[in-house]
C-alpha cells in the first residue's frame, strides 16, 4: 500500500510539473541580422545647424536632415517633400500633452517599470532631442540617429541618484529606390535595470496630411480602406489593428464578440497627399506590428498613419482590484523593426498605384508567377456537422451529413446543366479529425459522409470541376488528449497552457468550448504527419484556412514569437503544398506563395468609424497572380450590396452551400449559417457566374489594374486591357463620361482591347 | 473510442476565423424555447450613418434625444449647443432651430434631455437645465412654458427636472421627471397639472417584509444604510397607435428574491395606468433573456406602427426587437468603433420602416434598414398576429428556408395547418416549434379523429388483450402445482426473484418471507435501481410533448444516476444510523433492499405515466398525477411494511422512524456540505501555495 502511495505521489508531481510550462527565458533563434555601418560625421552631428542639409542622394530620392533636432525629409523626382514631422506643426491647435511632443518625434517608445508599476511613454523629441541627448551618424546613403534617454534613480543607501541611460538607434537610408527606416532593437543599450521597453512607434507623422491638404490614408483593413483627410470625425477613436490578427493567446476579457472585425492580412499602409503618394511596407517585425491611423482633429490636426511594434509581449491582468502586467523577460526577441517607403507620383499616386507597387514587391519577394485563370464559381460545401444526441440519457456525438460525396456530384451536375462550366469546390467539415475536434493530422474521411465508392480522392481528381478538401483545424483544435494538452499546446507568458473558449451568441461571452493552439515546436511534426496522410490518400488538391491566417506567440520551452511561428508555418507549408494544388482561405501575405486559389477575399472593410470607403487594394495586388473569390454571397450577413461589391473587386462569385435543407442544421453549431440550401441560390449563382464570365470576356482575362470613384456611389474598375467595369450603388441610373450607362444598383461593362 | 461521460458540446466554431464579412459587424440572435441564444439572419442592417455635417452643422455637440414626427420629419435635440436639428424623411438637412425666444426675449434651452413633436408640429422640449417644459414652433418662438406645478406633491424639497415626454392622442402630456417615484407627471391638454401616471408597484417580497419589520427597530443611520422600497422611476416611454403607453423602468437587482431585471421593467400601460403587458415568451427564453438582461440597462424604446417594439440598452449597445406579444424577434447591435455599433446610444425611434439610433458620443444617427429577411419576418408576424395564418405561411417558409432557428415560424405554420384542420401536420410543426400547449390542442383534435377512424381496431385490440390475459392466467394456474398466490404463502419453492415481484402485491407476506427465510436478493435490488434510473431517462426522453416539451438531446443519464443514487443512499444511511439508536434489527443491505423493493410501484407507475402521457392532452394531466400518487402511496405502504418487519417495530414507531430518517437525511447533507467546504478551503490553500512556489521558481 505504501509503495503504491509513493508511486502515486511521484506520478502526481510529475503531472504537476508537466502541466506548468517551463519557460526558461528562451534564446533568440533569429536569423543573422545586419545593420548599415555607421560612422561619425561632423556635419550631421553639428547640433547648431538649424536647417536641413543634404545627407544622401540616390536615384530619384534625396534625403535631407536637420542636425539640430534629427528631423528629416525625402524629396522625390517630382519635387514632393515628405517630412518626418509636419513642418507647420507649430500652428496645430488640437494636439495637447504627449501628442504635441509626438508630432515632433521620430520614435515613440512605451515602457513598463515593474518595480514602480509605471507604464508610460517616451518620445524622442521631449525626452531625448530636447535635452540634446542624441547623436547623428552617417551610414551609406543615409544617416543613423542614436537617441539617448536618461533616467535618475536613487538607490537605497545612496546619497546621489545614479544615472541610467537607454540608447536606441534609428537608421534612415535609401535602398532599392525606397526609403528605409529601421530601428536596431538588438542594438538598444538599456542600462536601466527596471525599465522594460515594450513598444516602439516608428515615424508616426511621416507624410501626415494637414488640414489644408487633400488626400487620404490607406489601411489594409479587409480589402483595403481609405480614411480621407478632414472628414470632421473628431469623436471617433483612431484605427488600430494588429497585422496578421490580434494575438489570440491573450484573452480579451469582457470583449463583446458579437462584433466581428476584419483582420489585417497585409503588412502595408499608404498615404496620398495632394497628388503624390507613398506605399509603406512593414519589412521587419511585421508580425509584431500594429497599423494605426488617426484622422484630422482627433488627436492632432493631422491625419497620420504609422506602424508600432511590440518588441516585448506584455500581458495585462487583474487580480481582484489590482491591475498589473507581466512582461516578457530577457532581451527582445525581435532584432530589427523596419518600414520601407516607396514613393509614387502622377497616375500612380493613389491606392491603385500603391497596390501595383505592392504587387511588384510580392512578385519579387515570393517569386510569384503571372497566371491567368478562367473565371469560376466558387462553392464552399459543408460535408457534415457534429450534433450531440442522447439516447435514453447516454450522450453521444453523431455526424449529420449535409453534403456527402455523392451529393457533391449532384450539385456539380446541376450546375453544369445550367451552363456553369467552371466550378471550384471547397469541401468543409468532412474529415474525421475535424469533426471530432482533433488536430488535423490525417486525411481520413468521416465514413458516414462517403456515399458509395465516391471518395474524396476521386473528387480531387475529377476532370469536371476543381475540388479542394479543406483542412481547417491544423493550428487550433479542441480535442486533444491529456498528455498532448500539456506538451503540444501553446503556453502564455505566465507559463499557463492557453485555453480560450469559443464565443457564444447572445451576450457574446466566451463560454463555449475550450480550444488550444498547437505549440510552435510541433508545427512541423504535425504538418508532416498530415502531409504523409494526404500523400497516402493520393489527393491532388488541398485547401487550408487557419494555416494561412493564424499566428501566435508561444512560451513553451524555448518558445517562439510570431515571427518564428511564421517561419515554421512557411517551412511546413512548403512541404505540404509542394505537389498539391492548394487553396487558401483569405490568407496572410506570407502564405500567398502557396496558393493557386484564394477563397473569401473580402470586398469590403470592417467599417470602422473613421473609414470612409473600401477599395480593392488586396485584389489589385494579386489579380493576375492568384485567382480569388469574394466572400460567400448568400450567408446571412453578406449585405444587400454584396454582389456588386464582388463585381467591383473583380473576384469570382462565391457561395456556401449544403445539399440538405436548412432544417438539418438545427441545434448544431452551424445553425447560424443562412440560406445555404443550394436550390435557394442556384439560379442566382448561375447568373453571377455568367456575369463574371462576361466580364472576363470583356477584359480578355487581363488583370485588375486600377480602381476609381467616378462620383458618389459610382465606381469603376479598370483592367489592364482597358476594359472598364462600372458599378452603381445609387438608386438612380448614371451615365459615364465614355457614354456607358449604368442602371441603378447595377453594373455595366465596357470592353477593352482584346 | 474514448467517450467522456460529461457531455461534450462540440460546436464547430472554426468558422470563427473564416466568417464572411458582415454588412453589420455583429450577428443577430434570438432565444429558443430551451433558453439558448441562437444566431439568426439580420433583421436590420446599418444603412446610413448621419453626422453633424449631414445635418448642416460642423458637428453635433451633445445630442440627447431624437424624435420622428407624424409628418415624417426627424428632430434631434442637441443639448450642448442648445439647438434642435431637423431632417426630412430622406435624411436631408431641413432646418436648424438654435434660437429660442420667449415674449421677444432670448430664452435659450440648457441641458435639455427630451423632446416630442405633436401632430400639429409643435415641439415640446424638456428643458431640464431650466427646470421647465417649453412648447415652441419651428421658428423658435416659445408658446407655452410649464414650470414646477403648484401642488402638495411638489413641495420645497422636490425639484422639477423634466427629462422625457410623451403626448397621447387626447393631447395629454406625460413628463418623466428625475427623482419622481410616483410615475410620470401628467398634464392635460391645457397644460394644467393633473397628477401622476403609471408608478411601478413595489413588490412585497419576503425580504421586503422582513426589512420592514426590522426597520421598526432601527436607528436613522441604520435605516439610511438599507435599501429603500420605493417604486422605481420610469426610465423612458413611448406611445403606441392605440393609445397605450409603453414604459421601461430599471430592474431592481436585489439578491435573494425575485430577480427583477430589465425585462420586468417593460410595461404596457392602458389609460388607467394598469399594466396590460402581454408576454407570450416561453419561460426558458424569458429566463435566459432576463439573465442576460441583468447586464443591460434599457434607456429608450420605440413602438412602430406594425406593432413591433424596439428597446435599446447602453451597456452593451443591444437593441431588442419584440413583437406586440413581447416575443423576441431579434437582438442585435453592440458597442464598438464600427458602423452599426455605438459608443453612447441615447435614443431610438422609427422613421417609416427604418430604425434610427442616436449616439451621443459618436454624435451620429445610425439608420437601420429592414433586410429582406426582416421584411419576411415582419410580414409573417404581422399576418399571424392579425389571425391571417394562411397568408403568413409563405413568408414563414421563406424564413425557414434560410435559417432553421425561428421557432415562431414553425408555430406560425403550425397554426395555419391547425386552422385548416390538418392536425397531424400541425402537430409536427408545433413539435418543431417546441410549443407544448399548441401541440396539445392539435393532438386533442387529432386524437378524436384518430380514435373515430380506428375505433374498430382499438376495440378489437382491447378484446384480444383481455382474452390473452385470461388465457395466460388459466395456463399458469394449471401449471403451478400447489403454489397458492394469495397472502400467507407457504411454499418454499418460490425463488428469490419471484419473491421480489411478489412483495408488490403482498407486502406483508413477502417481506416476512424475505426477513425470516433470508431470501433477500441484492441482484434484484440493483436491477430495480437500474430500472429507476432508466425511468428517469425514459421520462425525460419519451414524455409526451403535450405535457412537457423537453430537449431530448439534453437528457443526461449520469445526472439521473447520481441524483437517485445519492438520495437513496442518504435514506438508507440515515435509516440505518437511526436503527442503531432505535433498536432496529435490519442491516444496511437489508434496508437498501427493502427500499428498492418498495420502489417498484413507483417505477412501474413511472413507466405507465410516460406511456399514458403520450395519449392524453394537457387538460388531462391530472391523470398522470393520479398515477404517480397511486404509485407513491403504494410504495410508501410497502416501505412501511418492510421497515416494520425488518426492524421489528410497531406501526407507530415505524412512522416515527421514517420521519426521523428524513430529518436525518437533512442532517447528513448539512454535514457533507460542511466537510466539503472545509476540504475545498484546504485544497485551494494548497493549490495557491503550489502556484506561488512554481511561479517563484519560474520567474526567479
Amino acid at each position: 500500500m505504501k509503495l503504491q502511495l509513493r508511486l502515486l505521489c511521484v506520478l502526481l508531481s510529475g503531472i504537476l510539473l508537466l502541466s506548468g510550462c517551463s519557460s526558461t527565458g528562451f534564446q533568440a533563434k533569429s536569423a543573422k541580422v545586419s545593420f548599415p555601418e555607421a560612422s561619425a560625421n561632423q556635419d550631421l552631428n553639428n547640433k547648431t545647424v538649424d536647417h536641413f542639409i543634404p545627407c544622401a542622394q540616390k536615384g530619384d530620392l534625396s534625403l535631407y536632415v536637420k542636425p539640430s533636432n534629427a528631423e528629416f525629409y525625402v524629396e522625390t523626382a517630382d519635387g514632393m517633400r515628405w517630412y518626418s514631422n509636419p513642418p507647420e506643426r507649430g500652428e496645430d491647435t488640437v494636439a495637447s500633452g504627449t501628442y504635441r511632443s509626438e508630432l515632433s518625434s521620430q520614435l515613440v517608445i512605451r515602457y513598463f517599470n515593474p518595480v514602480t508599476g509605471e507604464n508610460s511613454s517616451l518620445s524622442t523629441m521631449s525626452d531625448s532631442v530636447y535635452d540634446q541627448l542624441f547623436e547623428i551618424l552617417a551610414v551609406p546613403d543615409g544617416f543613423c540617429t542614436k537617441y539617448s534617454f536618461r533616467f535618475f534613480k536613487t538607490e537605497e543607501g545612496a546619497d546621489e541618484p545614479s544615472v541610467y541611460e537607454i540608447t536606441i538607434p534609428l537608421y534612415v537610408y535609401i535602398s532599392d529606390g525606397r526609403l528605409k527606416a529601421e530601428v536596431g532593437v538588438s542594438q538598444i543599450e538599456n542600462g536601466h535595470p527596471d525599465m522594460f521597453l515594450y513598444n516602439i512607434s516608428l515615424l508616426p507623422f511621416f507624410g501626415a496630411g494637414g488640414s489644408q491638404d487633400e488626400g487620404y490614408l490607406m489601411v489594409p483593413d479587409g480589402s483595403g480602406a481609405l480614411i480621407e483627410f478632414n472628414q470632421g470625425r473628431d469623436f471617433a477613436s483612431g484605427f488600430s489593428r494588429p497585422v496578421y490578427g490580434a494575438e489570440p493567446t491573450i484573452l480579451r476579457n469582457g470583449y463583446d464578440l458579437t462584433v466581428e472585425q476584419q483582420d489585417i492580412r497585409l503588412p502595408v499602409f499608404g498615404v496620398k497627399v495632394n497628388g503624390a503618394a507613398y506605399l509603406a511596407v512593414i519589412e521587419e517585425g511585421c508580425q509584431e506590428s500594429t497599423v494605426n491611423a488617426w484622422g484630422n482633429m482627433q488627436v492632432t490636426s493631422y491625419s497620420n498613419v504609422y506602424a508600432d511594434f511590440a518588441i516585448r509581449e506584455k500581458m495585462d491582468y487583474s487580480i481582484g482590484n489590482v491591475n498589473t502586467s507581466i512582461l516578457e523577460k530577457g532581451s527582445p526577441r525581435i532584432p530589427k523593426i523596419g518600414v520601407s517607403y516607396e514613393f509614387l507620383s502622377g497616375s500612380d499616386a493613389g491606392y491603385g498605384g500603391m497596390a501595383r507597387a505592392y504587387r511588384e514587391h510580392l512578385i519579387e519577394k515570393y517569386t510569384l508567377m503571372e497566371k491567368a485563370e478562367p473565371a469560376a464559381l466558387f462553392v464552399e460545401l459543408y460535408a457534415g456537422v457534429r450534433k450531440q444526441v442522447s439516447n435514453l440519457g447516454v450522450q453521444s456525438d453523431t455526424v449529420i451529413p449535409l453534403t456527402d460525396t455523392g451529393r457533391v456530384e449532384t450539385i456539380a451536375n446541376a450546375l453544369s446543366e445550367r451552363g456553369v462550366d467552371n466550378v471550384v469546390f471547397s469541401y468543409r467539415s468532412w474529415s474525421k479529425h475535424e469533426l471530432s475536434g482533433k488536430p488535423q493530422t490525417s486525411a481520413a474521411m468521416q465514413p458516414t459522409l462517403q456515399s458509395g465508392d465516391i471518395d474524396v480522392r476521386r473528387l480531387t481528381q475529377s476532370q469536371d470541376f476543381l475540388f479542394y478538401p479543406l483542412f481547417s483545424d491544423v493550428l487550433s483544435f479542441s480535442n486533444i488528449g491529456f498528455i498532448g494538452r500539456n506538451v503540444d499546446t501553446v503556453c502564455n507568458l505566465s507559463g499557463v497552457t492557453v485555453r480560450p473558449r469559443r464565443y457564444l451568441p447572445g451576450l457574446g461571452s466566451a463560454e463555449g468550448e475550450v480550444y488550444y493552439f498547437l505549440t510552435v515546436g510541433k508545427i512541423g511534426d504535425y504538418i508532416r504527419r498530415l502531409k504523409s496522410s494526404i500523400s497516402n490518400a493520393d489527393f491532388k488538391t488541398a485547401a487550408f484556412s487557419d494555416i494561412g491566417q493564424l499566428l501566435y506567440n508561444d512560451y513553451r520551452g524555448d518558445g517562439a514569437k510570431r515571427g518564428h511561428t511564421q517561419t515554421e508555418i512557411t517551412a511546413a507549408m512548403k512541404t505540404v503544398s509542394g505537389d498539391l494544388r492548394t487553396m487558401l482561405y483569405y490568407p496572410n501575405e506570407y502564405a500567398l506563395q502557396f496558393a493557386s486559389d484564394i477563397f473569401g477575399l473580402p470586398s469590403k472593410t470592417s467599417d470602422h468609424d473613421i473609414i470612409d470607403r473600401s477599395v480593392p487594394f488586396y485584389q489589385i495586388a494579386i489579380s493576375g497572380l492568384i485567382r480569388y473569390s469574394g466572400q460567400p454571397l448568400n450567408n446571412s450577413n453578406a449585405g444587400s450590396d454584396a454582389l456588386l461589391k464582388t463585381i467591383e473587386a473583380g473576384g469570382c462569385p462565391a457561395y456556401t452551400w449544403i445539399y440538405e435543407p436548412a432544417e438539418a442544421l438545427r441545434d448544431t453549431g452551424l445553425s447560424g449559417l443562412s440560406g445555404c440550401h443550394y436550390t435557394l441560390t442556384l439560379d442566382q449563382a448561375t447568373e453571377e457566374y455568367k456575369a463574371a464570365a462576361q466580364i472576363e470576356r470583356a477584359t480578355g482575362g487581363s488583370r485588375l489594374y486600377d480602381h476609381q470613384q467616378v462620383t458618389s456611389g459610382v465606381f469603376v474598375s479598370i483592367y489592364e486591357n482597358g476594359a472598364r467595369v462600372y458599378v452603381n450603388y445609387t438608386y438612380d441610373s448614371y451615365q459615364a463620361a465614355d457614354g456607358t450607362v449604368v442602371d441603378a444598383k447595377s453594373y455595366a461593362v465596357k470592353g477593352g482591347a482584346s | 473510442m474514448r467517450r467522456k461521460s460529461v457531455c461534450i458540446c462540440i460546436l464547430i466554431f472554426s468558422v470563427l476565423f473564416c466568417l464572411p464579412a458582415a454588412a453589420a459587424p455583429y450577428r443577430s440572435y434570438t432565444y429558443d424555447s430551451y433558453g439558448n441564444a441562437v444566431t439568426i439572419p439580420d433583421v436590420y442592417e446599418p444603412a446610413l450613418i448621419l453626422n453633424g455635417q449631414d445635418m448642416g452643422v460642423q458637428t453635433m455637440g451633445t445630442p440627447t434625444d431624437l424624435f420622428v414626427s407624424q409628418s415624417g420629419d426627424i428632430y434631434i435635440l442637441d443639448s450642448g449647443p442648445g439647438r434642435i436639428l431637423v431632417l426630412d424623411g430622406n435624411y436631408k438637412a431641413k432646418s436648424i432651430i438654435d434660437h429660442f425666444t420667449l415674449n421677444g426675449e432670448d430664452s435659450p434651452i440648457t441641458d435639455a434631455s427630451g423632446l416630442f413633436v405633436d401632430n400639429q408640429n409643435r415641439i415640446f422640449v424638456a428643458d431640464t437645465g431650466n427646470r421647465r417644459v417649453i412648447r415652441t414652433g419651428t421658428d423658435g418662438v416659445i408658446t407655452a412654458v410649464i414650470d414646477k406645478p403648484e401642488s402638495a406633491y411638489f413641495n420645497e424639497s422636490v425639484e422639477f427636472l423634466p427629462e422625457k415626454l410623451v403626448i397621447d392622442r387626447a393631447g395629454n402630456l406625460y413628463v418623466k421627471c428625475r427623482n419622481i417615484y410616483q410615475g410620470a407627471v401628467l398634464f392635460d391638454k391645457e397644460l394644467g397639472f393633473e397628477g401622476f401616471f403609471g408608478s411601478e408597484k413595489v413588490v412585497t417580497t419576503a425580504k421586503a417584509l422582513s426589512d420592514f419589520f426590522w426597520k421598526q427597530f432601527m436607528t436613522e443611520e441604520q435605516k439610511d444604510a438599507m435599501a429603500d422600497y420605493v417604486p422605481t422611476e420610469i426610465t423612458n416611454f413611448d406611445i403606441a397607435d392605440d393609445g397605450f403607453i409603453f414604459s421601461i423602468s430599471p430592474g431592481q437587482n436585489m439578491p435573494w428574491q425575485n430577480m427583477k431585471t430589465e425585462m420586468d421593467g417593460i410595461r404596457r400601460l392602458n389609460p388607467k395606468a394598469t399594466d396590460t403587458t402581454v408576454n407570450k415568451m416561453s419561460k426558458s427564453a424569458y429566463q435566459s433573456m432576463a439573465q442576460d438582461a441583468r447586464r443591460l440597462n434599457f434607456i429608450d424604446l420605440t413602438y412602430d406602427e406594425n406593432g413591433f417594439l424596439n428597446i435599446i440598452d447602453d451597456q452593451k449597445g443591444r437593441i431588442y426587437h419584440f413583437d406586440r406579444n413581447l416575443q423576441l424577434i431579434a437582438a442585435f447591435g453592440s458597442l464598438g468603433d464600427y458602423d452599426g455599433t455605438f459608443l453612447g446610444p441615447v435614443a431610438i425611434d422609427m422613421c417609416g420602416e427604418d430604425l434610427l439610433v442616436l449616439d451621443s458620443k459618436k454624435a451620429t444617427v445610425t439608420v437601420f434598414r429592414l433586410t429582406d429577411m426582416g421584411r419576411a419576418v415582419h410580414q409573417a408576424v404581422g399576418f399571424y398576429n392579425q389571425g391571417n395564418y394562411e397568408e403568413a405561411i409563405e413568408p414563414w417558409q421563406r424564413v425557414l428556408e434560410h435559417n432553421p432557428n425561428y421557432e415562431l415560424a414553425y408555430i406560425g405554420i403550425g397554426s395555419a395547418l391547425y386552422n385548416r384542420q390538418e392536425h397531424q401536420s400541425a402537430m409536427e410543426y408545433f413539435l418543431k416549434g417546441r410549443d407544448s400547449e399548441r401541440y396539445s390542442d392539435a393532438y386533442k383534435e387529432y386524437r378524436i379523429i384518430s380514435m373515430r377512424s380506428n375505433f374498430v381496431y382499438i376495440f378489437a385490440g382491447l378484446i384480444a388483450v383481455f382474452a390473452a390475459v385470461m388465457l395466460v392466467r388459466y395456463i399458469l394456474r394449471k401449471r403451478r402445482r400447489g403454489i397458492v398466490l394469495t397472502s400467507g404463502l407457504q411454499s418454499r419453492d418460490i425463488s428469490r426473484y419471484k419473491l421480489a415481484f411478489y412483495t408488490v402485491l403482498h407486502p406483508g407476506g413477502g417481506f416476512d418471507e424475505l426477513h425470516y427465510r433470508r431470501k433477500n436478493s441484492l441482484r434484484m435490488s440493483i436491477l430495480y435501481f437500474a430500472a429507476l434510473v432508466l425511468m428517469g431517462a425514459f421520462e425525460q426522453q419519451f414524455i409526451g410533448p403535450q405535457i412537457n416539451m423537453r430537449d431530448p438531446n439534453s437528457v443526461n443519464l449520469t445526472g439521473v444516476f447520481f441524483s437517485r443514487l445519492i438520495i437513496l443512499f442518504l435514506f438508507v444511511l440515515s435509516n440505518w444510523a437511526l436503527s442503531a439508536l432505535a433498536d432496529g434489527k435490519a442491516t444496511f443491505i437489508d434496508i437498501w433492499i427493502i427500499t428498492l423493493y418498495s420502489l417498484q410501484p413507483y417505477i412501474y407507475c413511472g413507466f405507465l405515466r410516460v406511456l399514458v402521457s403520450n395519449f392524453i392532452i394537457k387538460e388531462e394531466a391530472a391523470y398522470l398525477q393520479f398515477i404517480m400518487i397511486v404509485g407513491i402511496l403504494w410504495s410508501l405502504t410497502m416501505l412501511l411494511s418492510g421497515i416494520m418487519i425488518f426492524h421489528e417495530y410497531e406501526l407507530g414507531k415505524t412512522i416515527l422512524s421514517l420521519i426521523i430518517t428524513l430529518i436525518g437525511m437533512l442532517l447528513i447533507i448539512f454535514l457533507v456540505f460542511l466537510l466539503y467546504s472545509l476540504f475545498q478551503q484546504l485544497t485551494s490553500t494548497i493549490m495557491t501555495l503550489m502556484n506561488e512556489i512554481s511561479f517563484r521558481v519560474r520567474m526567479g
